[in-house]
């Protein structure tokens, strides 16, 4: 009897609150979904069994512990706002003779309700989801396989253990913080005048310069290199920046404001600017956060999304024919390389198509700036910004793969100077050389003209360039390179197999003088292109999955806060009304000043998004993806989407505080 | 003229659902000369409330008429009157209504804030208010930093600021120690020898004994009123007391 006294007055509880309580139990259950959903997909891709998922399991199930942590924090986040709201109720139900363990007892009725609910609720909705889903990421992946419905009971039995565990924890902290509190103060609590702000100048400063370097190194930097090295310590600046900015800069701001009378006694700007600096100091945090969620949400998906459109690009780069072959150059290499690759395909009814024998030689130079380059040796590396890609190819087979006929004198050179402009003549080490024409970037060659550092490719001589192979690894138990690269033309599913044995092929086939083949890398577009689907398409998957989780935050994060500062200026509407201010002026400031709070974090993400825009370019080449324009477009999209998605937040949230202000 | 004229004033209620009608004022009619200080006296319920309310413009009235210095407010539109209230009328009330995000100062200048008065002119305004009420010493402060009367002082400057034709005053005494209540009346009592009229709505009979007439509010109606004429504050006390005896008991024939 006494028991189901408890329960009822939980589940009234509930009920009356729900514009507090609904938010909470569905963002339980979307995240419970979000987990369930993860998990479930890792035991769907373990029992396919399929190529290379073992790499997807290991992003997936890495998320997934990430998801789940995040999403306890969240919880916690939700609870606290709850708990605040709720106080002067707590205090109520103290003063009218609940002691603090029946207040406890309310709580854990009222927590395990909506909890199992979630659990319910979001197992349920994964399991109808997670089909679905698993068909997006088979898609993205570009799997086939055979798709059969699935509810893995290892899912479902992990998600509801963390989850009960995190409810757990929950009342937890609930039970610490009415043990801690007295029911006076609780029914007072939010009678509290609040204590204005100090402006903490240096503080402030602070923010500003953390920001400021934040954005220095992150615009600053040349290379991928670079900006991999530096890109953490960036965003540790920038987060810290962040933070300092909204706590402490934007009340130091709202005070010059103050200052300045003339700006300050005006009707608009009087009732915002004191209202803001009150709000700055309740919601600095949150905003900041909110910022800083932002940024991730807009960081991870317009680059997820970039590297997944641009794939057939970067493939297309790395791979300037279907199969790319490498073999140490000895005697009769090529004879008997390029006539295995033939007869193999010849065997699998294939064509070998634009094949082309490619010498390379690379050097790698430390440019001077101007005209002069000298060859790197381990002892003088130096600024990384400085180095030069010299490709070499010997004339001959230059003018073979060309069709062309070009003829070179001595120290005459054919070049492609890549961003450099040489005017002409330059010197390598000790030799001059005459630059006789400039060609385009040979069509045959990987990792073509993609603005990732300096690099020249340069046809020589023959002669010439034996010499300058001779010059710098005489005596030194290495091999040139023969590098064979070719189209394969027929059906898709031959072309697999024969790329499939294609290796194992040369590996075994022998010289003239009867030693093996020594066989470099041998690689294919679509293999290539089939790992870069399965990792990206994967980094996508849980990009989305991401952003869904940051998203959500975000969306409780404008949502309490709405519902927080709706109690709050409900008293402040009342006076200004009575001091002679319409009902119009009074929306219309209190208007401003909320779309300011909730905007501001919105703005200073793109700020950082924009800042951030240089390094993550960067970043992006490092994966062979230099397509700028589509980044741009993938952030501006992104960007849109993100704003659109914030602004219906915010127009619904709106409506909740409006209604509670009135 | 009378400065204040009210005519046949009645106000009722309907409850949301349109069941119960509510009658506040039934019919209320009395007239306030410039420079009086006039106390509304009633029992919780009478309607002493919805008077100030709609004298106030906060409210509209069902039925009736109210003149300030001769204009007509029931017939004055909504959008332009906010800004009517703010230019003529001055308000003090029980729990003061500051802002806690402003200081007493910027709590004193918002309405002229709002009439986008010159910040030059509102400085100038200030100190002679200030020193009066004496509060000069603490205008930086912020309300939650002061004391009840200090707030209240700072609520009546604020009152006085847009040199109103009328200030109306609700319970001003209402959460005021009895120290504090006693020299927030004196200061009322020297405002209106300054020529300020003042219209106070009290439960109090001692607030209401400073006044220099008591109209005493039942079941909606006027239904007495005590002049002072040339009588003390203690005489005037004892008179009012008489008054809300006979009012309470029921009494018809009093005078």
């Amino acid at each position: 009897m006494n028991n189901l006294f408890y329960s009822k007055l939980a589940f009234q509880n509930l009920r009356k609150n729900r514009s507090l309580y609904l938010p909470c139990l569905l963002s339980g259950a979307v995240i419970v979904m979000l987990f369930y959903v993860l998990d479930s997909i890792c035991v769907m891709l373990g029992s396919a069994e399929m190529r290379g998922a073992s790499y997807l399991e290991l992003i997936l199930g890495l998320s997934r512990n990430v998801c789940g942590f995040l999403s306890i924090v969240i919880l916690f986040y939700i609870n606290s706002f709850v708990m605040k709201q709720r106080k002067r109720e707590f205090g109520l139900f103290c003063v009218l003779g609940m002691e603090k363990q029946h207040l406890f007892r309310v709580l854990f009725l009222e927590t395990t309700m909506v909890g199992v609910g979630s659990i319910l609720l979001g197992i349920i909705g994964g399991a109808l989801f997670s089909q679905l889903l698993f068909l997006v990421l088979l898609n993205l992946v570009q799997y086939e396989i055979a798709l059969e419905f699935m509810v893995p009971l290892s899912s479902i039995g992990l998600t509801a253990a963390v989850f009960a565990a995190a409810y757990l924890l929950v009342v937890l902290a609930e039970a610490v913080q009415i043990i801690r509190t007295n029911p006076i103060d609780l029914l007072h609590s939010s009678k509290v005048g609040e204590r204005e702000p100090k402006a903490r100048w240096l503080l402030a400063l602070l923010g500003a310069i953390s920001l400021g370097s934040g954005y220095a190194l992150a615009i600053g930097v040349k290379s991928a290199a670079e900006a991999i090295m530096f890109f953490i310590v960036a965003v540790i600046l920038v987060i810290i920046g962040t933070y300092l900015l909204f706590t402490a800069g934007s009340i130091a701001v709202l005070k010059i404001m103050r200052r300045n009378k003339s700006f300050y006694y005006k009707p608009n700007n009087f009732v915002s600017v004191s209202g803001m600096i009150y709000r700055m100091k309740q919601n600095a945090m949150g905003l900041a956060n909110i910022c800083i969620l932002s940024t991730c949400v807009l960081v991870t998906l317009s680059s997820t999304i970039c590297l997944y459109i641009g794939a057939e690009n970067i493939t297309a780069n790395r791979f300037p024919r279907d199969v790319i072959t490498n073999f140490a150059l000895e005697d009769g290499t090529e004879e008997s390389a390029v006539s295995t690759i033939e007869n193999l395909a010849e065997q699998h009814g294939l064509e070998i198509k634009n094949a082309v024998k490619v010498y390379p030689y690379s050097l790698l130079t430390y440019w001077d700036g101007q005209h002069s380059f000298s060859s790197i040796r381990s002892d003088n590396m130096t600024d990384i910004s400085h180095l030069c890609d010299f490709q070499t190819l010997p004339l001959s087979s230059y003018n073979e793969a060309m069709g062309m006929n070009y003829q070179l004198r001595e120290h005459e050179v054919l070049l492609n100077q890549g961003k450099m402009n040489l005017n002409g003549r330059f010197q390598i080490d000790e030799t001059e050389y005459k630059v006789k024409g400039l060609i385009p970037y040979p069509d045959f060659l990987a990792g073509s003209d993609d603005g990732n550092g300096i690099y020249a490719v340069m046809v020589m001589r023959d002669d010439e360039r034996q010499e300058l192979w001779d010059a710098y690894h005489k005596g030194e138990n290495t091999f040139p390179w023969f590098q064979y690269v070719f189209d394969v033309d027929g059906a898709e599913s031959r072309r697999q197999v024969f790329q499939d044995c294609l290796r194992e092929a040369l590996v075994e086939t022998k010289r003239p003088s009867g030693e093996n083949l020594r066989v470099g890398s041998v690689s294919s577009r679509d293999v290539d292109r089939k790992d870069f689907y399965e990792m990206f398409g994967g980094l996508f998957f849980v990009g989305i999955f991401f952003t869904l989780l940051f998203l959500l935050a975000t969306v409780l994060i404008v949502y309490y806060k709405q519902i927080t500062e709706g109690f709050d200026d409900h008293d402040r509407f009342h006076i200004m009304q009575q001091v002679g201010m319409s009902p119009h002026e009074v929306k219309s400031a209190i208007h401003k000043q909320v779309l300011m709070v909730f905007f501001l974090p919105l703005g200073l993400a793109m700020v950082h998004i924009a800042a951030a825009f240089p390094a993550l370019c960067k970043i992006l080449q490092g994966f062979q993806m230099t397509n700028v324009k589509l980044f741009v477009v993938c952030v501006l999209g992104t960007c849109l989407f993100f704003s659109i998605v914030y602004l219906v937040i915010y127009w619904l949230t709106a409506n909740v505080y409006y209604r509670l202000a009135k | 003229m009378s400065l204040l004229e009210v005519r046949h004033l009645k106000k009722i209620y309907t409850t949301r659902f349109g069941g119960n009608q509510i009658q506040a004022l039934s019919d209320v009619n009395f007239t306030v000369e410039a420079g009086e200080y006039v106390a509304v006296m009633g029992e919780s319920g009478s309607g002493k409330t919805t008077l100030l309310n709609i004298l106030a413009s906060l409210d509209k009235p069902t039925s009736g008429e109210l003149f300030l210095n001769g204009k007509n407010m029931t017939s004055i539109p909504d959008r332009e009157l906010c800004a009517f209230r703010r230019k003529n009328l001055g308000f003090v009330f029980q729990d003061f209504n500051l802002l806690d995000t402003f200081s007493l100062k910027d709590n004193i200048f918002l309405p002229l804030v709002l009439s986008r008065v010159k910040y030059h002119e509102m400085e100038r305004r200030l100190p002679p208010i200030a020193q009066k009420l004496d509060i000069a010493d603490i205008l930086e402060k912020y309300p939650y930093e002061v004391s009840g009367g200090q707030k209240q002082r700072a609520a009546v400057a604020r009152a006085l600021i847009t040199k109103p034709y009328l200030i109306l005053a609700d319970e001003p005494t209402g959460a005021l120690d009895s120290k504090a209540a006693g020299r927030l009346l004196s200061l009322f009592e020297q405002i209106n020898q300054e020529g300020q009229t003042i219209v106070m709505v009290t439960h109090s009979t001692r607030a209401a004994s400073h006044a220099s007439r008591v109209l005493f509010i039942k079941d909606g109606e006027v239904y007495h009123q005590i002049y002072r004429g040339e009588t003390s504050n203690e005489e005037m006390y004892q008179r009012i007391s008489d008054s809300l005896t006979v009012l309470a008991t029921g009494g018809m024939d009093v005078e």
